[in-house]
């Protein structure tokens, strides 16, 4: 039982990352380096502090009442907040012991040994899949495709036979590098593929964190991308929709 | 088919003045949604536009239209006036002529005089004459009893903004009494409480009594008022219209009577609704009428001007006079206060379009009708103008029936005054301790006896023992001086009008303020947790600090700061209780500053949190800008933490945040909005204002304020015209936090 974790930022007001009012943990470290990251200061543990679930749990309480009504809960993200699995598990436990519900941020690259742990005790998994050919996604993000392709289908078989975790597959939309006809044509087959369908949220991307990058002194490798219109969107959108695929935007 | 008006229900206020008893009896709670409601008629808009031409024009003008500089402003000194006598349904104006200012000498004739010259305009020399020779003024008594050392911490900046040089206001008449009962009635009530009022003619009986014939003279004045404007209010309203005019006219001669900092108008919706809604079920109004005399009122309320001094406009920016409103509540009994026409009074910010005044108070619990709720939700999105108090918190202390006075004060209807205090500027008081009790911009000796700290570096355990010091000695000046300005408002300055019709016996506050709490707070946080180094200067005065490493601010739900805010407002108050006070007023606190807080900056100078020489407060009990570093709810918690039973004149909190950040449609925007008010309250937050606006839209109004003519935004306590305030202002609003999504 792991009782303390390396947090980066809360965010206690997410309106968007599930249902009802979240509690948003930016848990700190990631595996990936995605190219378009929005959040590239979580990516390693300077700057994070150490928290106890004690701490976490003493927040929490005071934030119930804004945090219980309409399904609303905590999130974790990051970063990746399946590096720290042990913690991650015991934050679920403990948000669920005090009716908070959970939703996951993942890149889906969590260690196989803890998946079915950390499934039993998520309500929502919001699963990025950055990229669906082998190829780009390990360009794009130096992750390998295939275990977010196993821990969305180890999600979805549960979430069929036990009705839960619920699945989101998201992706960040870049133009003219994620979104052509094969990208999305895998990307939507993957999806029926699942035992339970999962809803898409296409999330359009933006530069907005591009100044971090800056800040840490880093290039930011998208630095020309423009981010899709409303007709790309749409047209990425439709693509999935004929598909059989419900879509939101993100 | 007209049918007969049905007799209110009868009880214990048809015996005696019990206005709590009467909306008790006879109340109509509404559980339903928005939906029977009625837009504005031709008349109200045609009426509208004429009064924003006028608008227009005082805009155009500089912000005052016209000055009476001829006349004392008086109960029956002017009038009657009119916008347009045929189309107006309630009526009623200050002096003769719309947003004309009258002038009101006896507050302090040589403050007239520079309000009038700052204007464009002269006083009159008889009225000069007549306040200078042979009539004194409450600005010159004040002055004339204050000690070396009030005048000292007054100058200083470090107790100010006080009611010395404009009037205190911040009493609520209970403008209703005429309407339930008639002048007739309240008449002969005060005649028999002035024939019992004897106690061997101590000194306070002598003062009541003088008081009390004072009340009788303004009673007999209304009556004139009424008469001026066709209105017999020797008897009671026989139905709505007249029972809105009644009252309204009751609060007119107190507003044309004197020129109070705030004058609310109390929980008037509940009882206009007894009355709406009687008529309408005997077939005598329909819903449109009944709107059309809501718009009606709030189109008079929307034009209550005072004349104010520069100094005055720096402390309290944007022309306000606080007609607060109260909306919503529930009953001590469990039912809800909200009425059809609390919806009727949301809607005038549809009809008229969103305006700061009449300041629309909601009396908030999470138990409220999830219609009203979602109904004013949409509202605060849309317009900005309403702010929210906690029903739950209050109710215990003053019944079912109270108002808020000018942001955050309750107070008893009919029953209750405050003494208004202002503030006392607690950074200075922080920087007087680290100061051997010299102030920190002239050196000058204020506290005598404060130790000089030893070492380098700031030492928690040595500053927080000056500090308390300092804190004691200040709140005991403090004290003193609110007895002196209140002992002469009463002599010179006395509201009659209001206090007419009030109790007799009323039960006296006496509200006393602090300012800058969350510089303090983070500053003590700061040299607990983080090394501070204190540059001095050759008089070894304090210029800046250098900090190194980082420390908890308030605002983050961080148990270490967000107790020494606890500690704080404790001890303050605590320290206020050992003097004795004027009339045996119980003393209270707010966190309040209005808009002062950019004026309290800008004398005080650099502080141990890293807050520059000049720059601004947050305002209120709000976290410092830029310094909350998890979201909203974080922000939020720190302050509903604070302890209301330590500060219950009120803990003001302004919260703005992007629509977007809200959710992502309108539906979903209105559901998190009422989460967050339901859980800031349940967490026992006492105020909130909320503002939905992007930071580009103020930007841009700042550059364009002809395309923002009603642009409407909380401030602290109340609502302003964004336009109206003062650069200064505008830039420190824009200063602060907007939260926004992730």
């Amino acid at each position: 039982m792991k009782k303390t974790g390396q947090l980066h930022s809360i965010e206690t007001l997410g309106t968007r990352d599930g249902p009802g009012l979240r509690c948003v943990f930016f848990l700190s470290g990631c595996n990936f380096r995605c190219k378009f990251c929005q959040n590239p200061d979580t990516w390693t543990l300077k700057g994070s502090q150490k928290i106890s679930l004690h701490a976490l749990y003493d927040r929490l309480l005071r934030l119930l009442p804004y945090l219980q009504k309409d399904g609303g809960g905590i999130t974790a993200s990051g970063g990746e907040p399946s590096l720290q699995p042990g913690f991650l598990i015991e934050l679920f436990k403990m948000a669920h012991n005090m009716e908070l519900t959970t939703v996951l941020d993942t890149n889906g690259s969590c260690e196989p040994k803890y998946i079915s742990r950390l499934l039993a005790v998520t309500d929502t998994v919001l699963l990025d899949v950055k990229a669906s050919t082998k190829k780009l996604h390990k360009e794009l993000t130096g992750g390998e495709l295939e275990q977010v392709l196993v821990f969305g289908r180890r999600a979805a078989g549960r979430w069929a036979r036990q009705g839960r975790p619920v699945l989101v597959l998201r992706r960040v939309l870049l133009p003219g590098i994620n979104d052509t006809s094969e990208e999305l044509e895998k990307f939507a087959r993957y999806a029926l593929s699942l035992d339970k369908q999962p809803a898409v949220e296409l999330i359009p991307y933006h530069s907005l964190g591009a100044h971090k990058w800056k800040e840490l002194k880093m290039k930011y490798p998208f630095a020309g991308l423009k981010p899709p219109g409303v007709k790309e969107w749409g047209r990425a959108a439709e693509f999935l929709k004929k598909k059989g695929l419900t879509v939101y935007k993100g | 088919m007209p049918r007969k008006v049905k007799p209110f229900k009868k009880g214990r206020w048809t015996l005696r003045t019990d206005l709590q008893d009467f909306i008790y009896q006879n109340i109509n709670p509404y559980e339903g949604d928005a939906s029977f409601l009625k837009g504005p008629t031709k008349r109200t808009l045609a009426l509208w536009k004429k009064v924003e031409k006028l608008f227009d024009l005082e805009r155009k003008k500089g912000g005052v239209l016209d000055i009476d500089t001829e006349v004392a402003g008086g109960i029956i000194s002017h009038g009657p006036g009119y916008i347009d006598r045929k189309n107006e349904l309630i009526t009623g104006l200050q002096t003769d002529k719309p947003l004309k200012r009258a002038v009101k000498p006896v507050g302090g004739v040589r403050l007239v005089e520079r309000a009038c010259e700052a204007r464009g305009y002269k006083l009159s020399p008889k009225l000069k004459e007549i306040y200078t020779k042979y009539r004194k003024s409450h600005n010159d008594a004040v002055f004339s009893i204050y000690s070396a050392e009030m005048k000292k911490l007054r100058s200083l900046g470090i107790i100010t903004g006080l009611p010395d040089s404009y009037a205190r206001g911040r009493i609520i008449g209970d403008y209703r009494r005429p309407a339930l009962y008639g002048l007739a009635y309240l008449i002969k009530e005060k005649e028999k409480d002035l024939i019992k009022i004897d106690d061997n003619m101590s000194t306070m009986a002598i003062r009541l009594r003088e008081e009390v014939s004072d009340q009788l003279q303004a009673l007999k004045d209304m009556l004139v008022l009424g008469k001026m404007y066709g209105c017999d209010l020797s008897r009671p309203a026989k139905n709505a219209r007249e029972a809105i005019q009644w009252t309204y006219l009751a609060y007119l001669a107190a507003a044309k009577e004197s020129d109070g900092a705030a004058m609310s108008i109390g929980p008037i919706s509940v009882f206009f609704d007894a009355y709406l809604e009687r008529d309408i079920k005997a077939g005598i109004l329909t819903e449109e009428k009944a709107q059309e005399l809501i718009d009606d009122l709030t189109i008079k309320l929307r034009m209550i001007r005072q004349l104010r001094a520069p100094e005055y406009d720096e402390l309290f920016a944007g022309d306000p006079v606080w007609v607060t409103i109260v909306l919503g509540g529930m009953t001590g009994d469990g039912r809800t206060k909200v009425t059809r026409t609390d919806f009727r009074f949301l809607n005038t910010l549809q009809n008229l379009g969103p305006a700061p005044e009449p300041n629309l108070t909601i009396l908030y619990s999470p138990r409220l009708p999830a219609g009203f709720k979602k109904f004013a939700a949409g509202i605060s999105i849309n317009t900005s103008s309403i702010q929210y108090e906690n029903d739950d918190l209050m109710r215990p202390l003053a019944g079912d029936d109270y108002g808020i006075s000018c942001c955050v004060s309750l107070l008893k209807a009919g029953s209750q005054i405050q003494y208004f205090g202002a503030r006392c500027n607690l950074p200075k008081a922080l920087l007087l301790a680290l100061n051997e009790g010299r102030d920190e911009k002239y050196g000058e000796l204020v506290v005598p006896g404060v130790p000089k700290l030893k070492g380098r570096y700031l030492e928690a355990e040595q500053v927080r023992e000056n500090f308390n010091y300092v804190v004691a000695w200040l709140a005991k000046q403090y004290v003193k001086t609110m007895n002196v300005i209140h002992w002469v408002h009463d002599k010179y300055y006395y509201e009659a009008a209001q206090m007419a019709l009030l109790d007799t016996n009323v039960d006296r506050l006496m509200a006393f303020g602090i300012a800058g709490f969350s510089v303090v707070v983070d500053s003590l946080c700061a040299i607990r947790y983080a090394k501070v180094r204190p540059v001095r200067d050759k008089k070894g005065i304090t210029r800046d600090f250098i900090i190194r490493g980082d420390f908890p601010c308030f605002g983050n739900d961080d148990e270490r700061a967000d107790n020494r805010g606890r500690d704080l407002v404790v001890s303050f108050i605590t320290e206020l209780r050992k003097t004795p006070i004027y009339r045996r007023a119980n003393p209270t606190l707010s966190i309040l500053t209005i808009t002062s807080n950019v004026l309290y900056g800008k004398v005080t100078g650099a502080t141990p949190d890293g807050r520059k020489a000049g720059s601004p407060f947050a305002p209120g009990a709000n976290p410092m800008f830029g310094r909350e570093k998890n979201g909203v709810l974080a922000s939020l918690d720190s302050v509903s933490k604070l302890p209301y039973y330590a500060a219950q004149d009120g803990i003001s909190n302004t919260f703005s945040i992007v629509p977007s950040a809200l959710g992502v449609d309108a539906g979903i925007q209105k559901a998190n909005l009422i989460k967050i008010l339901d859980g800031y309250f349940t967490r026992g937050g006492q105020h909130i204002n909320v503002n939905v606006l992007d930071k580009a839209l103020l930007q841009d109004a700042m550059e364009h304020p002809e395309k923002y003519p009603q642009l409407t935004i909380r401030v602290s306590g109340y609502a302003v015209h964004f336009t109206k305030l003062s650069r200064d202002h505008q830039e420190e609003i824009l200063k602060r936090t907007f939260h926004e999504a992730l």
